[in-house]
């Protein structure tokens, strides 16, 4: 029972550390990003070298390579968004639907390019000895460290993002430049909210159907449920109020 | 800010319209008619193999596959070009059709299959003993047509009535069908579902006792699916130019402007969305005899947003437009892929960013053959 919540938030916060990019840029940018699992793609290969490099050069420092490897996949995951942001996506500002059209296509490109180079097998990709093993909470609890490591990331980029969004003349420019204020005040920063929510929330639901009817049906009635509840509430959780959120 | 969202495309309606089409149109739909109708099954069916005119049968199923393709960029036309409704889901209702057409080839294999049982080859390794019960009556070719139309027209509407009843609308609605076709697919992957799991429906012995390799059947299938897609031209046509099309095209371009003129957009939109899965769900029936096969695959997102970008290269808001779009794409990607396989993506997706970066009214916002007239 606890390991299943616990397995359920540390997906939820990998689902919430996806989430929350593609709620930033859908929700202060207006872009829909088809691309933004192939960005994740890019972060993980990122990581990927980073280990191999220090495999054969630094051998003796493995461990530490998970420490390098934050950094360089921020970098390059980054890189290739802001030569997407200049090369197509500022001449869509507006148009979500053409956003969805045109990052699709960017996502067949960056998708063909990866398995250009690295080829179309799996890699593997090892956990450092810090990371195996687990802490045990309770006799026959064991919550392994890798997930409390994911689920303490999470935590702290969230903050980071909050810190950012909300107490810094950066995140005011944001929104001043993407919208009107307001929509920051009450989506942006509600969006941020209402996005943790439903990361978290979808993790566990889908840890808990998935032991009761199997991985293939929690998916399936993880999309249902989207489905129903979009009808429910067609503007997210936490939904703007009058006017605003009919433009 | 996600507000009009949506480009205006070429000019449609009005009460320039007198007829169906202009007179160059007729002359044009005319030729298409001799060449599918005539030339084509000559070509094929009366030279003998080894002229140079000889159309094969490689280019019979590519062609007839293409006009599948082209009728249901046709039918998301009408949900997207004139309605403003992006349907990112309309692969559910092609695979759909193709399902319900192929559970008819299924049982018309009787016992020529590996195992020589009454049931299907999948359902015997699967130990069933016999046909699970939606699959009664499946053996009758006309309960099998009678379901190409309902099982997408009912899902349509089921779905339409409830997503519209919401006022859903752009972005999420795109999002739901993409939820929608995706857990179809996992649904039908699952073995346990009765439809073969993921490899589908496959060797097709026979159609309404027709062998379905034989040139004459083949021949016929493809005369059959150019007048299903003649046909819906002329249906499509009929729509827009007709006060209902007036409407749909009103809905997309003012929505809340038609409600407060005393209209109910609901109708509208769930009229014209179930008209386009049922067209969407014959394509499928038609697309299945020819290639010979039917999988999940074809309810994958990904396909179901292709679906989409032919309808944009051709053009929006053009009957003429997706039709042209569906041949280009699906010609360009046949021949890639046997010239260079590992590029297509490549291609493909430089098409999507370029089309939509550039060309927003697709091929036919070209109007190179039109005149230049205001």
């Amino acid at each position: 029972m606890i390991g299943r919540v616990f397995s359920g938030v540390s997906l939820g916060s990998i689902l919430l550390l996806a989430a929350v990019g593609l709620a930033i840029t859908y929700g202060l940018m207006g872009v829909i990003n088809m691309a933004h699992g192939e960005l994740i793609m890019i972060g993980a290969y990122a990581t990927y070298i980073v280990q191999g490099l220090f495999r054969k050069y630094a051998p003796g420092a493995f461990d530490a390579y998970l420490v390098c490897a934050v950094p360089a996949a921020f970098a390059a995951s980054g890189l290739v968004g802001m030569a997407l942001e200049r090369s197509v996506i500022r001449f869509l500002y507006g148009r979500p639907l053409e956003t969805l059209l045109a990052t699709w296509g960017i996502s067949l490109i960056l998708m063909q390019t990866v398995r250009t180079i690295f080829g179309a097998q799996n890699v593997q990709v090892e956990n450092p000895s810090w990371m195996s093993g687990g802490f045990v909470a309770m006799t026959g609890i064991v919550l392994p460290w890798s997930r409390i490591v994911i689920i303490g990331f999470a935590a702290a980029v969230l903050f980071l993002m909050w810190l950012l969004l909300a107490r810094t003349r950066l995140g005011l420019f944001v929104s001043y430049i993407v919208d009107s204020f307001m929509v920051v005040v009450l989506g942006g920063v509600g969006q941020l909210a209402g996005t943790v929510y439903a990361a978290v929330g979808l993790g566990i639901v889908n840890k808990f159907v998935e032991a009761w009817s199997g991985a293939v049906l929690a998916k399936i009635a993880v999309l249902v449920f989207i489905i129903v509840f979009i009808q429910k509430r067609p503007q997210g959780l936490f939904a703007l109020k009058g006017r605003i959120a009919e433009t | 800010m996600m507000g009009s969202a949506f480009v205006p495309v070429a000019g449609t309606g009005g009460p320039r319209f007198v007829g169906l089409l202009s007179a160059g149109g007729w002359s044009l739909y005319g030729l298409a008619a001799i060449v599918l109708f005539v030339v084509f099954p000559l070509l094929h069916l009366a030279l003998p193999a080894d002229s140079a005119l000889h159309l094969s049968a490689y280019w019979v199923t590519l062609i007839g596959k293409i006009m599948c393709y082209a009728i249901v960029a046709l039918a998301m036309d009408l949900i997207w070009g004139y309605t403003g409704i992006l349907s990112l889901g309309h692969g559910v209702f092609f695979a759909l059709g193709g399902y319900a057409m192929g559970m008819y080839l299924m049982r018309s294999i009787g016992h020529d299959g590996v195992y020589q049982s009454d049931l299907p080859d999948f359902m015997v390794f699967l130990d069933w003993k016999q046909y699970p019960w939606y699959w009664s009556f499946t053996d009758h070719f006309w309960y099998a047509a009678l379901l190409v139309v309902l099982l997408p027209g009912l899902l349509a509407f089921v779905f339409g009535f409830f997503a519209f009843r919401s006022r859903i609308k752009g972005v999420y609605f795109s999002i739901i069908t993409q939820a929608m076709t995706y857990a179809f697919m996992l649904l039908f992957f699952r073995n346990n579902t009765g439809f073969g799991g993921n490899n589908g429906f496959t060797d097709f012995k026979r159609i309404l006792g027709f062998p379905i390799t034989a040139p004459s059947t083949r021949m016929a299938l493809f005369v059959i699916t150019a007048a299903a897609l003649l046909g819906f031209l002329l249906l499509g046509r009929w729509i827009i130019t007709s006060k209902l099309g007036r409407v749909l095209t009103a809905i997309r371009d003012a929505e809340t402007r038609v409600m407060f003129s005393g209209y109910n957009p609901l109708y509208f939109k769930l009229f014209i969305w179930t008209l386009s899965a049922v067209i969407c769900g014959i394509a499928g029936a038609l697309y299945v005899p020819q290639v010979g096969i039917i999988n999940p695959s074809e309810m994958s997102p990904a396909n179901s947003i292709e679906i989409a970008i032919w309808t944009a290269v051709g053009g929006r808001g053009t009957l003429i437009g997706p039709v042209l779009g569906a041949a280009v794409v699906n010609l360009g990607k046949s021949w890639f892929t046997k010239a260079f396989p590992e590029y297509w993506l490549f291609a493909l997706g430089l098409l999507f960013i370029l089309v939509t970066l550039f060309l927003p009214r697709g091929l036919a916002g070209l109007r190179l053959w039109r005149k230049r007239t205001p």
